[in-house]
């Protein structure tokens, strides 16, 4: 059984094309350090995905480094799909940079596929505006079909796969195509190197060695589409919806719905025992309207993953209203690129107008038997990791993104610089996190407080006196020696004697710069009570810095 | 007739699959004595107070929880995870959730419950009776474990067991010289059911290694429901 016909249109170099830079200059997109796009003027020096920063740089010296932006992608990405619903309603958004829809009805309308693929480069051509190049290609299944429009053909006319072709063609191609890196690896080992090679196998073969994401990639080699087409529409009570009260025009505001309505998604998906493959994101306005979109993946979308899509989908219909209101009122095609500049502000703030968005809904569209990640076969990811992760999304989503935090280790000093807290959102609680390991900073800090460290940093150190046995001040002079010995504290409304006490060590910090710089000193103290503490001299006055409780 | 040995076969054929005893979680050695059958059992609140609490805590939570076990801290203000870490807190598997509105314990802490294995909590503020009790039983029902910090007063609910830290003394700070090294300090427990009967343990806290260690090499313990008396009686189990 082969794929749905579809046609995948490509827009080659995304993430270099929304940077705004013309594409014959040398450019290249970085995630975390590593290149993950370049464009061709870089690419003809020698520049490579996956490159470091240094090695594109050294490689071509006056390429300019660009941030990776994945909301700008998508948000840019919008106008190109709305391009294509005069044509067609069945559009669905692979991932920026890509997108297919079934060619059947299309076809037939327009009296084959390349009067489609003609039709579809006359109204994506406008709205890219000659900035980006633009690949066709039509074959059975969606990923035959994706493949097709990175041939060279695909960018003049179209790659067109003939119906039954899909295996042929994909028999050529490196198994890498599949992205799926670990699966591709044991592939490669297994001299598996063609997609027809691996296509070859038997399905029993590939189950009983690669489980469930094998016989996924398995079915894409073969031309297929990976989930068998299920004619039968899923239930519409798997449908969630979100109310805005009063209408959000802001993506803050959207993006909390949408991650809140994702996670009931996916627990209602998965008390059925059921994964999202395509997902329609679908949005009301205060006019009206009702925009909708389809997002699809291949492997099932996480409960992030739908996060994602749907905050990226507001963004580009926030984003398009702004610039409808502002400069289109007779409604015609927006130019993604009109504005270099536009559409970079991340918190659109208007008046709710007619285009602030009141309700919001997320359609598993199509849906297919959840079985299971395994877990552990090619890597560490804990169980019980994920499942903190997710009553972290519930707490952030009750308390705001900064109430939940995870500690990571980092340098420093005082009693309680040597931790960071930084937000659960910010990191994956699953993976193994080094910066939370003690050991991970290895250089010890001269002048650090010795352990045992003091159990309690008080949030606000409380200031105090420090008095010597004639009831005089102490203070601690330039050369970090005590003026006197120390006898007794007195607090607000306490006086206490002092049993031991060993110090003053100085900690003279960011000397270098002047707004950072701090000079303090510490001393350690046992009081009369048999409690301990570490009080803190800084501009002459002292203050009890933390307990050791 | 059947044989003493046979018997004995037969008790352990039906015994129950795993005894509540069995489930215990581990407590620090220097500790057992003062927990009803020297171990921790999943679902109970346990209440910390006096000076030396916060370190009791820290060192308690990293025992009790497991290889796979997460911890999770709520409205401990100050609460140093620097120091926690040194007595043996897995920082890796930690999360800090700030305190949430008065009106949010009972949601907020039920939510965690149901993931992590250990949740210290020090409400700023009393606590509902409601919210209380509905963690409670919800820690009850998933075998968490609930360590209520700081003053008794802000938890409304009786707690399984409360250890009452004493004052003790630090050694190894002089006048001018030494640093402080190591804590003696005395531990009151006191709870419900098993543990009605009043416990007290003497322990460094940190000892020379830096973590929980018994004082000398004998553990002595004091039973003070019948008469204050120093003369120690058999240890624990």
């Amino acid at each position: 059984m082969t794929g749905l016909r579809t046609l995948a249109v490509r827009v080659p170099d995304w993430p270099v094309v929304v940077t705004g830079i013309p594409l014959d200059e040398p450019v290249v997109v970085v995630r975390a350090n590593r290149v993950v796009a370049a464009s061709p003027a870089a690419r003809e020096e020698g520049v490579a995905i996956g490159h470091r920063r240094r090695e594109a740089q050294s490689r071509c010296p006056d390429v300019a480094v660009i941030e990776r932006d994945i909301e700008r992608e998508a948000r840019r990405f919008e106008p190109v799909a709305a391009a294509l619903e005069d044509l067609t309603p069945a559009v669905e958004v692979n991932a920026p940079g890509l997108l297919g829809f079934p060619t059947r009805g299309p076809s037939r309308y327009f009296g084959g596929d390349t009067a489609v693929a003609d039709r579809v480069r006359d109204l994506v051509e406008p709205v890219l505006d000659g900035r980006a190049a633009l690949g066709l290609g039509i074959a059975d299944g969606a990923f035959a079909a994706a493949l097709a429009s990175r041939h060279p053909r695909a960018l003049a006319g179209a790659a067109i796969v003939e119906p039954g072709g899909s295996p042929a063609f994909l028999a050529g191609l490196d198994v890498h195509e599949l992205e799926r890196p670990e699966l591709c690896d044991v592939l490669g080992r297994l001299g598996l190197r063609t997609l027809g090679a691996f296509a070859a196998l038997s399905t029993a073969d590939v189950i009983g060695r690669f489980g469930e994401e094998g016989v996924l990639a398995h079915r894409l080699a073969r031309g297929e589409d990976a989930h068998p087409p299920d004619l039968r529409r899923p239930a519409p009570d798997l449908a969630v919806s979100w109310e805005f009260e009063p209408a959000a025009d802001r993506l803050d505001r959207c993006a909390f719905a949408a991650k809140a309505l994702a996670d009931e998604l996916d627990l209602m998906l998965g008390r059925r025992g059921l994964a999202c493959v395509r997902l329609a994101v679908e949005a009301e306005n205060a006019g009206g309207e009702v925009h909708r979109r389809m997002w699809r993946h291949e492997g099932a979308l996480s409960s992030s993953a739908v996060a994602d899509r749907a905050r990226w989908q507001l963004d580009g219909w926030l984003h398009q209203r702004r610039v409808d209101t502002r400069r289109r009122p007779d409604g015609s095609i927006v130019r993604p690129f009109a504005d270099g500049s536009d559409g970079d502000a991340q918190d659109p703030t208007l008046d709710a107008g007619p285009g602030a968005i009141t309700r919001l809904h997320l359609i598993p569209d199509q849906v297919v038997p959840a079985t299971g990640r395994q877990l552990g076969f090619w890597g560490g990811r804990s169980d019980k990791g994920e499942q903190v992760g997710r009553a972290v999304a519930r707490l952030q989503g009750l308390l705001g993104p900064d109430a939940v935090t995870v500690p990571e280790w980092r340098g420093g000093r005082g009693p309680d610089e040597r931790i960071e807290l930084v937000p659960a959102a910010a990191v994956d609680l699953a993976e193994p996190r080094p910066a939370a390991e003690s050991g991970w900073v290895g250089e010890p800090w001269p002048g650090s407080v010795p352990s045992p460290l003091p159990m309690e940093v008080l949030p606000d150190p409380e200031p105090v006196e420090v008095l010597d046995v004639l009831d005089e001040p102490v203070g601690v002079n330039g050369r970090g020696e005590l003026s006197a010995e120390p006898v007794r504290v007195v607090g607000h409304g306490w006086r206490i004697g002092i049993d031991g006490w060993v110090g003053p060590w100085p900690a003279d910090e960011r000397w270098w710069d002047p707004l950072r710089h701090r000079r303090r000193a510490r001393l350690q103290v046992e009081l009369a009570d048999g409690t301990a503490c570490l009080l803190v001299i800084e501009h002459r006055r002292w203050a009890v810095e933390a307990r050791y409780d | 007739m059947a044989t003493r040995a046979e018997l004995a076969e037969l008790i352990e054929r039906v015994a129950p699959v795993t005894l509540a005893v069995e489930r215990r979680r581990p407590v620090p050695e220097p500790l057992r004595p003062v927990f009803p059958d020297g171990g921790l059992q999943p679902g109970w609140t346990v209440g910390f107070d006096g000076p030396g609490a916060a370190s009791l805590v820290a060192v308690t939570a990293a025992s009790v929880v497991d290889a796979e076990g997460w911890i999770a801290v709520v409205g401990v203000g100050g609460f140093n995870l620097a120091a926690a870490s040194e007595l043996g807190l897995p920082l890796d598997r930690v999360v800090v959730v700030e305190p949430p509105g008065s009106d949010r314990w009972g949601v907020v802490l039920s939510t965690l419950i149901d993931a992590v294995d250990v949740v210290i909590v020090a409400p700023d503020r009393p606590v509902s009776r409601r919210d209380a009790r509905r963690l409670v039983a919800r820690a009850r029902e998933r075998d968490g474990v609930v360590f209520q910090l700081g003053d008794a007063r802000r938890w409304p609910q009786a707690v399984d067991l409360r250890l009452d830290c004493h004052p003790g003394s630090w050694e190894g700070l002089g006048r001018g010289h030494g640093r402080l090294r190591q804590r003696r300090m005395r531990v009151a427990a006191q709870g419900r059911r098993a543990a009605a009967r009043q416990r007290e343990v003497e322990v460094l806290l940190p000892g020379p290694s830096g973590g929980l260690e018994a004082v000398g090499a004998e553990i002595r313990t004091f039973d003070l429901s019948r008469r204050r008396s120093t003369t120690p009686v058999a240890t624990g189990s």
